[in-house]
């Protein structure tokens, strides 16, 4: 994988291309089963299909799903899914200072691909290049790829994976698709550390929490946990 | 309210989530605090997800052959400081136990 940056504005979005394809590579497959979940569900396949562009998150489109299959209120279903995904507000608070220059358009238009995968790859970069341009033009390589990757997947699933993904690994997967971002960002410097193995903890501890609140509270003790001991 | 409004709502709202504090902090510097806070994000973030995927999902105690995969995920991206290797590294590991039954 090759993230470094100064290599000009125009191969950056090649280089985002790049470092971005063996990730969707490894995600394609949880895609294609959340598509196959709607596939084997009551929703209507244009409703699975469209959660992938639209939604853009594992676990909201799945927990959508559920909810449409099992004919849950639509508001609890709204409700369910932003807090699913209120750790995404997080992302932008990571990826903001870098794009505390750049246009409203840009701002709206990039907020929209922020999920682990982007934010994982684009902030390290970002905290690198100091030429906004090409720090834009390789999350546009990144997010593009990500999201092609990720609606193909899911559309596979919807279409033809109703019996393929009995053979799908998808929790070791799911799994990997996180270590594999989790270690390189703890590796940073030892408040990071500090953060990832409380947070882990704590994510552990609160499991049994229903709708992702266990998580959004394990990701707040690891920012604290990091805050408090960098400081000492 | 139709199956496909109800992913288009959804979708509005998880986008005023993701461009809030983007846009929020766009015109002026972030709280000095608010910057330290979010440097520790994203380790703090992808472990707790790491973490939360080895518990199958109606609770419980984490799944031993998750852990073991993810063991290994985590040697593999000490070792080689890949993206890519977790993964072959971790599906090996996975591969095995299967076969092994254990």
């Amino acid at each position: 994988m090759s993230t470094t940056p100064g290599t000009g504005a125009r191969s950056a979005f090649r280089t985002g291309v790049r470092d971005m394809t063996p990730v969707v590579a490894m995600l394609m497959p949880i895609g294609f089963v959340i598509g196959a979940t709607a596939a084997g569900s009551h929703v209507p396949p244009l409703v699975g299909l469209a959660s992938a562009p639209l939604i853009f998150g594992a676990s909201a489109q799945l927990v959508i799903i559920h909810m449409l299959d099992g004919g849950a209120a639509p508001a609890l279903i709204v409700a369910t899914a932003a807090l699913v995904s209120a750790r995404l507000m997080l992302y932008g608070a990571v990826m903001a200072p870098h794009w505390q220059k750049s246009s409203l358009r840009w701002k709206l238009f990039a907020s929209s691909f922020l999920v682990e995968q982007t934010v994982a790859l684009a902030a390290p970069y970002a905290a690198r290049t100091p030429d906004a341009a090409e720090h834009r033009k390789y999350y546009t390589g990144l997010a593009v790829t990500l999201w092609c990757g990720w609606v193909a997947a899911t559309a596979a699933g919807v279409l033809i994976g109703t019996r393929a993904s009995a053979v799908v690994p998808i929790d070791p997967l799911r799994v990997l698709a996180f270590v594999a971002f989790a270690v390189p960002a703890a590796r940073a410097n030892t408040g990071a550390c500090r953060a990832a193995l409380a947070a882990a903890a704590a994510a552990l501890l609160f499991a049994g929490l229903p709708q992702g609140t266990g998580l959004l509270l394990a990701g707040v003790i690891g920012v604290a946990a990091g805050m408090t001991w960098s400081e000492r | 309210m139709s199956a496909l409004a109800v992913v288009v709502a959804s979708a509005a709202v998880i986008f005023f989530m993701r461009s809030s504090l983007v846009v929020a902090f766009g015109a002026r510097p972030l709280p000095a605090g608010v910057r330290r806070a979010s440097s520790f994000v994203l380790p703090a973030m992808m472990s707790a997800l790491a973490a939360g995927a080895l518990v199958p999902a109606q609770g419980g105690r984490p799944d031993a052959s998750l852990v073991i995969v993810a063991v290994v995920g985590v040697l593999a991206s000490l070792r080689f400081r890949s993206i890519a290797w977790p993964f072959v590294a971790g599906l090996a590991a996975y591969g095995l136990l299967s076969v092994t039954h254990l």
